[in-house]
């Protein structure tokens, strides 16, 4: 028999107190993994869609709420379509694509669809309302939506027609070069959901549509819409030549603020905001998220902290007579104290393991519901939360083993 | 063996000084068997304890094999009893959540001796005490008598040079009593170990070598074989 066995055997014998001091301290460890792991991945989601949307715009109407860039068009406010127009007609610096936009809730066998019409790049110069300006279009060198910003760099400039082509490249482009007016786009999800592949035929709203593509999955809301032809949408949904959004591509970031202030000028009845603006608002978000779960984790492990004194405490008072007869065994106050301060350290490292592992499936179950974005645990908040267990749990032991400690070993012959 | 010179102990309970052993002086040799008797709470328990170096006197020396024990800083002394001085309650203070087997085996664990040779040298005290068959039952599965069995041969196991022994009949049936006394009896004739024994049960204190009384604190000799003075 080993001092260890001594210990583990007394924790096996009085097990209800050792679990509840257990469960207080794995609570603020899951509390702290699950949160941090949600807001970490948040952080390098929105990071990841920042690199890839770095030099965005948004054209929004001026009333409309926007927490979330995918989800920007997912509101009832709406701007003119022609807006578009005004835009190429500026020829502002490092316009590189536009993509108009416009959102109709809809059911497809029985299942709720948001279906997005986007505007394919050959409409661009065709529609019937722009026909007055069409002169001046035919001056304009096709391929370019705005003025050339010199010696750019910009990953979007790079965009070579071939990608627009292909239709599946829409999921990462968010350009289509063309696009049949009953021809759709099905997000990954949403094929999924609707059972449908390449070539099916579908019924939206009383017409036919023919599936033109799958997406790839790209982790975004995307992922569970259809997309159509916007005249189409427009035309379905009967609210005329109007759009939810303009997302207007940049050639690179250099460009961003004089384009956000010459469209605003521009536009003076929309919103221009810049990816950047919203991605502040969101880490911001995260931060705040982050800081809530290490002010949350420090409350619980004080309360965990004072289960485990008040716990350990009561073990020592409880087991006076038992401690008393070690020291008249020969134990020595400090091995008094390490018994203590290792079921303490148990206490600490198991908490910190299964709080650990509860953290994790609180991430991954609930995460989903609270941040569309894949999840990975957050190493950082793993080796907070089991190093700040131990240390906790240590600490506040303290006292109860200097108690058992500096036990009188008369104890033992208390009753003659 | 044992030496005490003018060793009192004096506590204070409630702002109010109590005087639990006055001054006394006494030496006990290598091999004797010694009773002690008196009336609750006259002074026996906390006599017992300065010898087993568990309580500091007031004033006064107590020395066990040469070793002045409150000379010894609490690590040392703690060693000192581990290896040297053996206990037997009243209420033989077993661990309730150890098996008769690891019960035994305490003194041994604590003093970090090998695995092996704490089983084994504990299976020999239980064959010896006749409870090889219950070295994995737990306290609460034994008869008094037999817990008391236990808690002898935890005593023993790591051979002791003094043996402490705390009213430890007190508890237990005729045949039991008979038996624990034999075994204490025969420890000091086998092993030369001096046993000092509490003890109100009047056939017991009579048959040791000497018997010594404590009445309000104050130590006598009644049966002396050697000097005891009480100052």
């Amino acid at each position: 028999m080993t001092i260890r066995s001594l210990v583990w055997k007394e924790i096996l014998q009085r097990p209800a107190p050792t679990i509840a001091a257990l469960l207080a301290v794995a609570l603020g460890v899951a509390a702290l993994v699950s949160v941090q792991s949600i807001a970490t991945s948040s952080e390098a989601q929105v990071a990841r869609q920042m690199n890839e949307l770095g030099a965005n715009l948004l054209v929004l109407p001026k009333s409309a709420d926007l927490q979330d860039y995918y989800a920007a068009d997912l509101h009832n406010e709406t701007l003119p379509e022609e807006y578009v127009t005004t835009i190429i007609l500026a020829q502002a610096v490092g316009v590189e694509e536009m993509a108009p936009k416009l959102c109709l809730q809809t059911r497809i066998d029985d299942k709720d669809v948001t279906l997005t019409g986007i505007l394919p790049r050959t409409e661009f110069f065709q529609k019937s309302s722009w026909q007055s300006v069409d002169l001046m279009f035919q001056e304009m060198e096709e391929t370019k939506l705005g003025s050339k910003h010199e010696n750019c760099t910009g990953r979007t400039c790079q965009l070579a027609d071939a990608d627009m082509q292909d239709l599946k490249s829409y999921a990462k482009t968010r350009v289509v070069h063309d696009l049949a007016p009953f021809s759709i786009l099905v997000g990954a999800d949403a094929a999924r959901e609707l059972n449908v592949s390449e070539e099916d035929e579908i019924e939206i709203m009383g017409e036919s549509f023919t599936v033109a593509a799958v997406l790839p999955a790209s982790g975004t809301v995307d992922d569970q819409r259809v997309f159509a032809h916007l005249h189409t949408v427009q035309d379905l949904s009967g609210m005329g030549p109007v759009v939810n959004v303009i997302e207007v591509m940049g050639c690179c970031e250099d460009v961003t603020d004089g384009l956000v202030a010459e469209l605003e000028e521009l536009l003076p009845d929309a919103r221009v905001i810049t990816i950047s603006q919203l991605v502040e608002a969101q880490v911001s978000m995260n931060r705040l998220m982050s800081r809530l779960s290490y002010l949350l984790f420090a409350i619980l492990m004080l309360v965990g902290g004072a289960s485990i004194a008040s716990v350990m405490f009561a073990n020592v008072s409880e087991r006076r007579r038992e401690l008393g007869t070690l020291l008249a065994l020969g134990a020595t106050p400090a091995l008094l104290q390490r018994l203590v301060l290792m079921k303490a350290s148990l206490i600490g490292v198991v908490g910190g393991a299964v709080g650990l592992l509860f953290g994790a499936v609180l991430a991954f179950v609930c995460g989903p519901m609270v941040v569309d974005v894949p999840l990975g645990l957050s190493l950082q908040a793993i080796g907070w939360g089991l190093i700040s267990a131990l240390i906790v749990a240590m600490l506040f032991s303290y006292f109860p083993a200097r108690k058992a400690g500096h036990l009188d070993p008369s104890v033992c012959f208390q009753d003659v | 063996m044992i030496q005490i010179e003018n060793v009192s102990k004096e506590y204070q309970r409630r702002g109010r000084s109590v005087i639990a052993l006055q001054p006394a002086t006494l030496s006990v040799e290598q091999g004797e068997f010694v009773a002690i008797v008196g009336p609750s709470g006259s002074g026996k328990t906390t006599l017992l304890s300065m010898l087993g170096g568990m309580l500091a006197p007031t004033s006064g020396t107590v020395s066990v094999l040469g070793e002045n024990l409150y000379a010894l800083n609490v690590a040392a002394r703690s060693r000192f009893r581990n290896e040297k001085i053996g206990f037997v309650f009243q209420n033989f203070n077993l661990v309730p959540w150890l098996t008769a087997l690891e019960n035994v085996q305490l003194p041994l664990t604590i003093g970090r001796a090998d695995a092996a040779v704490q089983r084994n040298r504990a299976l020999e005290l239980l064959e010896r005490f006749g409870l090889a068959d219950r070295a994995d039952h737990k306290p609460s599965e034994l008869s008094a008598g037999q817990q008391q069995r236990v808690a002898l041969a935890r005593t023993l196991i790591s051979t002791p040079r003094l043996i402490l022994a705390d009213e430890p009949t007190g508890n237990l049936d005729p045949d039991s009593r008979a038996m624990v006394m034999e075994t204490l009896r025969e420890c000091q004739r086998q092993f030369d170990q001096t046993v000092i024994l509490v003890t109100h049960d009047h056939s017991i204190a009579e048959s040791a070598e000497r018997k010594l009384r404590i009445t309000e604190g104050v130590l006598t000799e009644e049966r002396p074989r050697l000097n005891v003075a009480s100052a």
